[in-house]
């Protein structure tokens, strides 16, 4: 049978995060996983705000993300969301590959947090914005 | 050459290893006076500031080629020095990058004001004849490439030093022309500003991560999990203010006060 489901947006993986936070302190997974949704989160907020489709390869990539906003100048001004996107991303692109791909070293729970913190400021900013819950 | 008594404090240890490693400090080129330079483009055009402009033009010429070859000298320091990761390589390397530093600021004390300047002069001679025009971009053009490319140069040098020689299996770094200046600037603007408002000092790394390269300051402090939420807005605030272009090109990472960092 078939459901018509509205379609994700770039909080639903905040929400993600949010259902995992609890799992922070026991378990490696979560931790990983978090640092994952965080990035993929802000990654698709800044996509639908430079109207970039993530579909598509060209522009998308995560490197180029993170160039466009380090391209920004504040003139003129730009949303406090994009602001503090602008500062975390590399950060958040770190974390999210030692997350995915570095499984030689433990990802710790202040790595997590530091995604987790970030992200939701990130949300947080977002003009008129309601924390995902 | 010059003599070690001429040089800063870090370039003299520098060649007192250097009997051994055989290593000579270049001497870099004098810049032409600045307040001459920006007088003479406020003078009317005659014959005598065409012919100023062409001297000036072959002195830019010839800094070109000797700084060039001053920073290239420098550019071999770091094949001279063991990569080992033994306590006298990295001593040595560690010795090293300090007297490239050293003359790198020294460079950039001289010079700085100088390319600041002719950078202003292309705006105002735009409004200049042709001919004018031509003599004083003849003048900048090689001088301000000459400045930029001997710094690269200088600061390639010093980045290959500072490299850990491995970084716990990930790819090692191999600075480029285009990949490191931006980044490396970014670093050590949070750098300057983390060490301000952490009252520490904290160390410069470069992680390659699965083709993308992160310039990372890590600073030490008493409890790396700790969140730094106040600190690090003031940090980035200050860095939007003053240098715009380096937000979001170095990431700020925390390591332990007293031990060694884990990248």
């Amino acid at each position: 049978m078939y459901h018509e489901v509205a379609r994700t947006q770039p909080e639903d993986f905040l929400r993600l995060v949010q259902l995992l936070r609890s799992e922070i302190d026991k378990s490696q997974g979560a931790r990983r996983a978090i640092a994952h949704a965080c990035y993929y989160a802000v990654y698709h907020l800044m996509a639908a705000h430079f109207q970039i489709d993530p579909r598509s390869r060209a522009g998308s990539r995560h490197g180029e993300i993170k160039d466009l906003l380090a391209g920004f100048r504040f003139v003129p001004p730009v949303p406090r969301h994009v602001v503090i996107a602008r500062r975390e991303y590399p950060r958040l692109m770190l974390l999210r590959a030692r997350a995915d791909y570095n499984l030689e070293e433990p990802f710790t729970s202040a790595q997590a947090n530091i995604a987790l913190r970030a992200a939701e400021e990130i949300f947080a900013a977002i003009p008129g914005a309601s924390r995902p819950c | 050459m010059t003599s070690i008594d001429s040089l800063p404090a870090g370039t003299q240890s520098l060649c007192r290893m250097s009997a051994s490693q055989k290593m000579e400090i270049p001497r870099l080129p004098e810049p032409l006076p600045l307040d001459d330079i920006v007088a003479l483009v406020q003078e009317k055009v005659n014959d005598a500031v065409l012919n100023k402009l062409r001297e000036w033009a072959a002195w830019g010429r010839r800094f070109a080629s000797e700084s060039r070859a001053g920073a290239q000298m420098i550019a071999r320091w770091p094949d001279q020095v063991g990569s080992a990761p033994t306590s006298d390589a990295i001593s040595q390397r560690h010795l090293l990058a300090s007297a490239i530093m050293e003359v790198e600021r020294d460079f950039e004390r001289k010079f700085f004001p100088i390319l600041w300047a002719l950078e202003d002069q292309r705006k105002t001679i735009e409004t200049y004849s042709p001919q004018i025009r031509a003599a004083w971009v003849g003048f900048i053009d090689p001088t301000v490439k000459a400045i930029e490319e001997t710094l690269e140069i200088i600061r390639a040098a010093r980045f290959q030093l500072q490299q850990p020689t491995t970084t716990g299996g990930r790819s090692t770094f191999t600075l480029t022309r285009g990949n490191g200046k931006a980044g490396y600037r970014a670093a050590l603007a949070y750098k300057k500003i983390a060490d301000e408002i952490f009252d520490t000092d904290s160390v410069i790394t470069i992680e390659d991560f699965r083709g993308e390269r992160y310039f990372l300051v890590n600073v030490p402090v008493a409890d790396p999990d700790g969140l730094y939420r106040d600190q690090e807005e003031k940090i980035h605030y200050v860095i939007e203010q003053l240098a715009p272009e380096c937000v979001g090109q170095a990431v700020l990472q925390y390591v332990p006060r007293s031990g060694a960092h884990s990248a």
